[in-house]
């Protein structure tokens, strides 16, 4: 059984940085859709979004053979799944950053970014997300990636990464009480991201556990690849980093977190939220560190 | 138009890695870089243990995965069934690599000589200007030689006459008689890529 040794950790850290920056972003799009205009969900997406995007891409581009010819991956557009994703990049780097310049440094409101350009970024936020898994995804000789659930996979953990620098974000604001005060409390706004992020956490268990099961069933390269991962040379990342601290542990804090009252132990709270999107954000890129580095081709013979 | 193939009878081969050699001699590939591998496998065990060879090189598929995962047109599929890279349009991405089942592709790293100690050799400065840093490469079915008329490389240089070189569109042509009457087949034909190299059972 031979593994892919093509793609290596800098690729791992662009999925990740582009899952975790088009998260964040779907994060502010939808509190500025779901009535939940605080300001202090918007601004991550719109201040980490595009630029974690960004910093994923130029990992990407230092990866490349030829750098200074990257742009000869948009000549054929729809030709390869590469050129599809330079596209979804770059038009959701476009939107993220103008979004950005709107609402910088002593420049316009909130009120002032048109709803539409929201809306885009929204969408494109998705399809940066959904392309890192179909990148992977439609790669044939490597069945542990081709398979449909990846995307999902790969898009749930990144809305669930968007979560986790907002849960982080709280920290940073806690430190300026003036902030707070203009916009009240932010508390209780955490304990409802840790709520609807404990709900995700399960899904994403699910996905996980139903992707790992229907491997193993499908032929000797897809089920090597999943022993890698649970008792092979990746169990430790695997059991350790995928599971134990990025899945079990921020939904053990998450769940406790949605229950306390706001009132109540504020410092502990913000601590605990900052706790877990530290382990979210570990959990995401271990993710698909694994994923990527267990890809095995199926045997010649 | 020709469409050319190979058949490789394993019959024949005896796992000596001439071809090997001769693909190295002829294209000059750098350190690291093989466009022609014999594997290796073991089966049974002791006493009735054996090692059977198996040479792969580009396949040269009908439904080639690597142009299709290709973002910038450098791997091509031309009509005489080879499938080529064109270095210059090649971005380095790796996703012909990843894609390809076969695991014939290399990619060229910053190209360092054979004899660190002393240079490149006038042979390695020659050969090296073929092969250019940050991109991909692999067999071409040695295409500067079918210009002149020569068959491949590793063909040639075959001392088990194992390997066979011609046009698969012409029924009458040696390599479709090979593979008609030895019932040839292809690696991972379920794959559906439809390689032009065939081999003969062994």
């Amino acid at each position: 059984m031979s593994l892919q040794t093509n793609w290596g950790s800098l690729v791992a850290w662009y999925l990740f940085l582009a899952g975790a920056g088009a998260g964040v972003y779907m994060v502010a799009a939808l509190a500025t859709f779901g009535g939940k205009s605080s300001r202090f969900l918007v601004r991550p997406g719109v201040f980490l979004g595009a630029p974690l995007v960004a910093a994923g891409s130029l990992l990407l581009l230092l990866d490349l053979g030829r750098p200074e010819r990257f742009l000869y991956a948009v000549l054929r557009p729809f030709s390869s799944m590469i050129s599809v994703g330079t596209i979804i990049l770059s038009v959701f780097l476009l939107i993220g950053f103008w979004h950005l310049w709107l609402l910088g440094p002593g420049r316009r409101k909130e009120d002032a970014v048109p709803r539409w350009l929201v809306a885009l970024g929204a969408i494109f936020a998705v399809g940066t997300a959904t392309y890192t898994g179909l990148l992977l995804g439609v790669v044939r000789a490597i069945p542990f990636w081709n398979n449909p659930l990846l995307p999902f996979l790969f898009l749930v953990s990144s809305a669930s990464s968007g979560l986790g620098i907002v849960l982080l974000w709280g920290v940073l604001q806690r430190r300026s009480t003036a902030l707070e005060d203009r916009e009240g409390p932010t508390l209780p706004i955490l304990q409802d991201m840790a709520r609807i992020d404990s709900g995700l956490l399960v899904l994403e268990a699910l996905l996980l556990l139903f992707f790992l099961l229907v491997m193993v069933n499908s032929g000797p390269a897809a089920a090597a690849s999943v022993g890698l991962l649970v008792s092979g040379g990746y169990a430790a990342i695997f059991w350790l980093l995928v599971i134990g601290i990025g899945l079990l542990l921020p939904l053990g804090l998450e769940i406790w977190m949605s229950r306390q009252h706001a009132r109540q132990a504020v410092t502990g709270l913000h601590t605990l939220a900052a706790i877990s999107g530290l382990c979210l954000l570990a959990g995401s890129l271990s993710l698909r560190y694994i994923i990527l580095l267990a890809g095995a081709k199926m045997p010649l013979w | 138009m020709a469409k050319y193939g190979m058949v490789i009878d394993l019959k024949r081969c005896v796992g000596c890695y001439s071809c090997v050699l001769a693909c190295k001699a002829e294209n000059g590939t750098p350190p690291g870089v093989f466009w022609n591998k014999v594997l290796a496998t073991e089966k049974g065990r002791y006493p009735s243990a054996h090692i059977y060879y198996t040479p792969v090189a580009c396949m040269h598929c009908d439904s080639p995965p690597c142009e299709g995962v290709c973002p910038t047109g450098a791997t091509y599929k031309g009509r005489d069934g080879i499938v080529s890279i064109e270095q210059e349009k090649c971005i380095g991405c790796r996703y012909c690599q990843v894609s390809c089942p076969y695991d014939v592709r290399s990619f060229n790293e910053r190209i360092k000589g054979y004899f660190q100690e002393f240079g490149l050799t006038p042979y390695e400065k020659a050969a090296y200007a073929r092969h250019k840093p940050g991109t991909v490469s692999k067999c071409d079915f040695c295409s500067h030689r079918l210009e002149q008329g020569k068959e491949p490389a590793c063909v040639v240089a075959c001392p088990a006459r194992a390997r066979h070189f011609g046009d698969l569109g012409d029924p009458t042509s040696e390599v479709a008689r090979l593979i008609a009457g030895r019932s040839g087949y292809r690696l991972r034909e379920e794959a559906g890529t439809q390689p032009s190299v065939y081999y003969l059972p062994g």
